[in-house]
């Protein structure tokens, strides 16, 4: 069933996977919350709305396609959305915390709807201190 | 092609099919849209080997058309479709070599899958904020692609002791020669 190339392959997989999430860790480590969320739709800005004021933004595109998000101080996310496959609302939220360990990280995506939300981040001005 | 062929084609479609709306039934990681087993590879795996590259081919190109007629939308068809295409290129070109057993070709296929999906998300969705989970997407498709694999072992050991296979109209090549 196996052959010694298959190792060879899985090992091959792995070790980009690992090198990946070195790098994503590496860009995410001094990054700090905008507090300000972007909003895409087909491609385009659809509207940029900053964290704070509990509030529900509707994506009405012409096609038919409707996303709602909830936003509140902490974050973000998908309240509902009518596309077939639902996994936008599974995404959960984005809150200034949470994004280094998120899989899709500042990001909650819609892609039958074409729509991305996105939690705009900084790298920060003064990092803190290494450690030592 | 016998009548035998197409029936035995017509029911290996179907259970692509079944295979593929079961695994939209659950989110098998919670949190991490996009991971899912992939069974249906098992299948495409058995033509493939069993059947030959153009009755596979017919396989994929007929569940991704259906699969998104029936549940997906046409969206989903074409991330369906190009994740499917490089799949089986792959996964054709390493079964051609003899060097890589079906779990190896498996995890090729789950990872050119992905990659074509995630291609597909930079086209319709104009950014590449779904690349965010390529790392955590190669190991689930390390995972699948090896159970799959072993599965498609299996199901092909099994299948060619019974009288199925010798009687389901041999591959395209075989045909051919008749």
């Amino acid at each position: 069933m196996f052959k010694k190339k298959d190792f060879l392959l899985i090992m091959l997989v792995l070790l980009a996977a690992l090198a990946l999430f070195l790098v994503q860790y590496l860009n995410t480590k001094n990054t700090q919350s905008l507090g300000m969320v972007r909003i895409w739709a087909d491609g385009k800005i659809y509207t940029e709305v900053p964290l704070g004021k509990e509030q529900d933004i509707r994506i009405l595109q012409e096609n038919g396609c409707e996303n709602v998000v909830h936003i509140d101080a902490d974050g973000f996310y998908m309240l509902s959305a009518n596309c077939h496959n639902q996994l936008c609302i599974g995404q959960g939220e984005v809150t200034g915390e949470n994004y280094p360990l998120r899989s899709l990280g500042t990001h909650i995506l819609c892609l039958p709807n074409r729509v991305d939300v996105e939690l705009l981040v900084e790298k920060a001005e003064n990092p803190d201190l290494p450690d030592i | 092609m016998n009548t035998k062929k197409i029936t035995l084609l017509g029911m290996l479609l179907s259970l692509m099919l079944i295979l593929g709306l079961i695994e939209k039934q659950f989110v098998l990681v919670p949190g991490v849209p996009g991971i899912k087993p992939g069974l249906s590879n098992v299948i495409l795996m058995y033509a493939l080997c069993m059947l030959g590259t153009k009755s596979a081919g017919a396989l994929l190109l007929l569940k991704v058309l259906l699969s998104g007629l029936l549940f997906a939308g046409v969206s989903g068809m074409a991330y369906a479709l190009c994740g499917g295409v490089l799949a089986f290129g792959i996964m054709y070109l390493l079964l051609k070599t003899k060097a890589f057993g079906l779990p190896g070709v498996s995890v090729s296929g789950a990872v050119m899958h992905m990659l074509g999906q995630l291609a597909c998300s930079r086209l319709l969705l104009g950014s590449w904020a779904a690349v965010a989970q390529l790392p955590i997407l190669l190991i689930s498709a390390v995972i699948t692609g090896v159970l799959n694999g072993a599965i498609a072992s299996h199901v092909i050991a099994a299948m060619k002791k019974t009288k199925l296979s010798a009687s389901s109209g041999g591959t395209d090549k075989e045909e051919k020669t008749k």
